[in-house]
């Protein structure tokens, strides 16, 4: 395995840099097959894609091959883009995630996480969110970097090595040697008091949709 | 009624953290469609997808779009 790089991510992104967020007309445009507005997307998208596929390959190629996979899917799924307001760049970045883990697995002959991958665009509206949920999500991105200050240290450890190195919870658990059911718990109660203050800030989340 | 036991699973199962079991308890109960389950599976994605998020970009190479363009002409 390659080694880590020293200043690894800790969370999102801050938010004096811009996300990508609302992008009018572009996938109605990739849906009638027009290639211009894939390239535009890929233009607009694949900086940020590509530092998220690095931190997990830490190889430029493998990297670039995982986001450059990641738009050849959009394109073959194309013709069923949803037109009902979903959010299609979460399944992008999942998706892109997902290769780039593989690619690393590859590699280095071991797989360490466990199974769940995006599927087709197609099976996967039921948990995209909405474009009106993704519009407000600069909001959610400040007030996560925030709260995982707030984690205890080996929560966030645990939280990262799923994060960046795809770990599953048996592969955090022998990498921190700690018992499984101490990360186990750990994963949980972290998960648990990110959703919390989210909701406690944001409000429920049924409130928000 | 297992959706309670799930509700601390979703960010966990999307980054695919979880243990066989329970991912398996996660996709059979997804494909229920049960909508409380799918709402939380929506924020949880959300979550996800801004914790997979480094604060960094990288330019992509210079030939990048032409490699992708060569690619959709393969399809
Ligand atoms: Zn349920």
């Amino acid at each position: 395995m390659t080694p880590r790089k020293q200043s690894r991510p800790s969370g999102p992104r801050s938010r004096q840099e811009k996300g990508p967020s609302a992008f009018p007309g572009t996938f109605a445009r990739i849906a009638a097959r027009d290639k211009t507005a894939l390239l535009e997307l890929y233009a607009r998208l694949a900086p940020w894609m590509l530092a998220m596929t690095l931190e997990i390959t830490s190889d430029r190629q493998d990297a670039a091959s995982a986001v450059e996979e990641t738009f050849v899917r959009l394109w073959l799924e194309a013709p069923r883009l949803p037109n009902k307001g979903f959010s299609v760049i979460p399944w992008l970045v999942l998706t892109a995630r997902r290769v780039a883990l593989q690619r690393r697995w590859d590699r280095s002959g071991t797989q360490k996480g466990s199974s769940f991958a995006p599927g087709p665009l197609s099976d996967s509206f039921a948990w995209l969110p909405t474009q009106a949920e993704f519009d407000r999500l600069e909001q959610r991105r400040e007030l996560l970097r925030r709260i995982l200050r707030q984690l205890p240290k080996h929560q966030h450890e645990a939280l990262m090595l799923a994060v960046w190195d795809g770990l599953g919870e048996e592969a955090i658990a022998q990498r921190l040697g700690e018992p499984l059911a101490r990360v186990q718990s750990g994963l949980r109660a972290g998960m648990r008091f990110i959703r919390h203050r989210m909701r406690v800030v944001l409000g429920t989340w049924s409130a928000l949709i | 009624m297992v959706c309670p036991y799930l509700e601390d699973l979703w960010e966990l199962y999307l980054l695919g953290v979880l243990g066989a079991e329970d991912a398996n308890t996660v996709s059979e109960h997804l494909a229920t469609g049960c909508p409380r389950c799918m709402e939380q599976m929506r924020e949880a994605t959300l979550t996800v997808y801004l914790l997979a998020q480094t604060g960094r970009t990288v330019r992509p190479h210079p030939k990048s779009k032409a490699s992708l363009l060569r690619r959709l002409r393969s399809h």
